[in-house]
C-alpha cells in the first residue's frame, strides 16, 4: 500500500537527521568495534558455518583478526570504514582492552585570568563496566569531590549536602562550570574522540614507567593526535603511550592551545597507576557517600544548581 | 549504510548494536540466497526490517517510525541516495556537506549544533539566545532544504 505523504516526510525526515548524524559524527571506532565483536560471535557461534579463508585467519592475533575481518566484511557487506592505519589500530586496541579495574593518576593543570595557573592532581578509577570514578580535590583545595558514572548516568558526592545522581549531560554541564570538564573523565572517551577528531601519528616507541614496579619499563606505541578543527573546549593534541604487548594505555596527555586570559584546562597527564583494592561499591555514590548524607535525584541543571553548595 | 538505516527506522541506540549484529549474522547464514545480479544493499536492509519488526514486537524500547512499508520506503530512498557519486558513504555524504555549507548562516549554524555538537533544541536555544520555538522552526526550514538540495544532486547525477 503506498505511503501518505504525512508518513513520507516523517520518514524523509528520519533519514535526513540520519544522514547528518552520519556525516558530522562517523563513528569508524565504533563500526570497527561492531565488526570485530561480529567476528568473535561468527567465531564462536557453531551454528554459523565459517567460510574456509575465516577459519585461516582464527590463528592470528585478535586485532590482526578484527582488522582482516573489516576487510572481508567490508568486500561482502559494502560496509564503509577501513582499518588501515597502524596509528588508529593502536587506539581501538587501547579501547577494547578493558582490564576489570584501573586506576590512573590524573595532573590537572588549569588557567585561571586572575589566579594564574594551578596545578591539582586526581585519581581516574575505571572499570570494565565502563563506569568510572574520580576523585577531585577541588580547585580551592577545600576538599575532595567524588564525580563517578555511566554511560547513561553521572553522579556527584560533593564536600557537603546530598549525594547528586543526574543525567550525563546535566551534571556534565554543570562540572564544566566547575571547571572539570567532564568529557575527559574517561580514558574510553578520550580515546572515541581521538579517533574521530584528530589525524593521528605513529610515533616512536618510547618506554614508561611500570605501575607496579618503577624501576621496570614498559614499551609502548606513541600515538600523537592533533585535532582536526580546533574548538576552544577540545585540547589541541591528545597523546597515547600504550603498551605493545597488553595495549592498555599507560598514559595520555592532552594539551589545551589558550590565551593567557584565557580561562580553562592547559594540560592533562594521565598517568596508569597499581590499582588498589576496591570496595564492592565504589563505582557507586554509595561507596563515597558521608554518614548520614543521603542521594538526591536531579532532572535539570537548575535543580542541580540548587542542591549543590555554592562553593563547590 | 546499514546504521543510517537503522537510525532512521527509530531503532534505539540501546539496540542499534544487537540489531546490526543480527542482521549481519541473517546475511551471513542466508548469503547463499542472495540474487548476485540484484543490489546488496536493498536485500541487507529487507533482513534489517524484518529483525527490527521482530524487535519491536518483544521489546518495549523500540518505536520504529513505521510499519514494513515504511521501512521499504526508507530503504528505497536510501537506495536513491547511494547513486549519489563517490566509492564510499563517506564520499556520498560530501554531497550533504556541500548542502549544509549553502544553507543560511542562522540555519547551518542550528544544523551544526545539532549535530556536530550534538546539542538538543533548548540547549542550542540556550547558546545562541533565541527562543526555543524559532530553533525549532529554523531545525525544520534547514532539514527540508537539505532535502530538495540532495535531491537536486539526485537528479543531476542521475540525468
Amino acid at each position: 500500500m503506498p505511503l501518505a505523504s504525512e508518513q513520507k516526510e516523517q520518514v524523509n525526515d528520519a533519514l535526513i537527521e540520519s544522514l547528518l548524524r552520519e556525516a558530522f559524527q562517523p563513528d569508524s571506532i565504533h563500526d570497527a568495534e561492531l565488526v570485530a565483536r561480529l567476528m568473535e560471535r561468527l567465531e564462536n557461534d557453531v551454528a554459523v558455518q565459517l567460510p574456509e579463508k575465516l577459519v585461516w585467519y582464527r590463528r592470528r592475533n585478535w586485532m590482526g583478526f578484527a582488522a582482516t575481518a573489516a576487510v572481508i566484511l567490508v568486500g561482502i557487506f559494502f560496509l564503509n570504514f577501513s582499518i588501515n592505519n597502524a596509528a588508529y589500530a593502536t587506539v581501538i586496541r587501547s579501547l577494547t582492552v578493558t582490564p576489570a579495574k584501573r586506576f590512573y593518576q590524573i595532573k590537572m593543570l588549569q588557567q585561571f585570568p586572575l589566579w594564574g595557573e594551578r596545578q591539582i592532581q586526581a585519581e581516574l578509577y575505571l572499570d570494565d563496566q565502563d563506569r568510572f570514578v574520580v576523585r577531585h580535590p577541588g580547585w580551592a583545595g577545600i576538599g575532595p569531590i567524588w564525580i563517578g558514572g555511566n554511560p547513561e548516568e553521572r553522579w556527584i558526592v560533593p564536600i557537603r549536602g546530598p549525594a547528586l545522581v543526574g543525567g550525563e549531560r546535566t551534571v556534565g554541564r554543570w562540572l564544566d562550570k566547575k571547571d572539570i570538564p567532564s568529557p575527559y573523565l574517561h580514558v574510553s572517551t578520550i580515546l572515541h574522540r581521538m579517533s574521530r577528531a584528530y589525524s593521528l601519528a605513529m610515533l616512536p616507541n618510547e618506554k614508561v614507567p611500570a605501575n607496579e614496579s618503577p624501576e621496570q619499563w614498559i614499551e609502548c606505541q606513541h600515538i600523537r593526535g592533533t585535532i582536526k578543527q580546533p574548538k576552544s573546549n577540545l585540547p589541541v593534541t591528545i597523546e597515547l603511550w600504550a603498551d605493545t604487548e597488553s595495549g592498555v594505555a599507560q598514559r595520555l596527555t592532552l594539551i589545551w592551545n589558550r590565551s593567557p586570559e584565557e580561562r580553562g584546562p592547559l594540560k592533562w597527564e594521565i598517568e596508569l597507576a597499581q590499582t588498589p583494592d576496591l570496595p564492592d561499591n565504589w563505582f557507586s555514590p554509595e561507596g563515597h557517600l558521608r554518614a548520614n548524607s543521603q542521594i538526591m535525584h536531579v532532572q535539570s541543571e537548575t535543580e542541580l544548581e540548587s542542591l549543590a553548595p555554592a562553593d563547590q | 549504510m546499514l546504521s543510517v538505516f537503522l537510525r532512521a527506522a527509530g531503532c534505539s541506540e540501546y539496540l542499534m548494536d544487537d540489531v546490526w549484529q543480527e542482521t549481519m549474522i541473517v546475511a551471513w547464514e542466508k548469503l547463499d540466497t542472495f540474487d548476485r545480479s540484484r543490489p546488496f544493499g536493498p536485500w541487507l536492509r529487507g533482513i534489517a526490517t524484518r529483525v527490527l519488526l521482530s524487535n519491536q514486537r518483544t521489546s518495549r524500547r523500540m518505536t520504529l517510525i513505521g510499519d514494513e512499508s515504511a521501512l521499504e520506503y526508507l530503504s528505497q530512498e536510501l537506495h536513491r541516495i547511494s547513486q549519489l557519486s563517490g566509492d564510499t558513504l563517506d564520499e556520498k555524504l560530501n554531497a550533504l556537506r556541500d548542502c549544509v555549507s549553502r544553507l543560511s548562516d542562522q540555519d547551518r549554524e542550528c544544523i551544526e549544533l545539532r549535530f556536530q555538537e550534538d546539542l538538543m533544541p533548548a540547549a542550542i536555544s540556550d547558546q545562541v539566545g533565541v527562543a526555543l520555538e524559532t530553533i525549532k522552526k529554523r531545525l525544520a526550514r534547514a532539514k527540508l532544504r537539505l532535502q530538495e538540495c540532495i535531491e537536486l544532486k539526485l537528479r543531476t547525477s542521475t540525468n
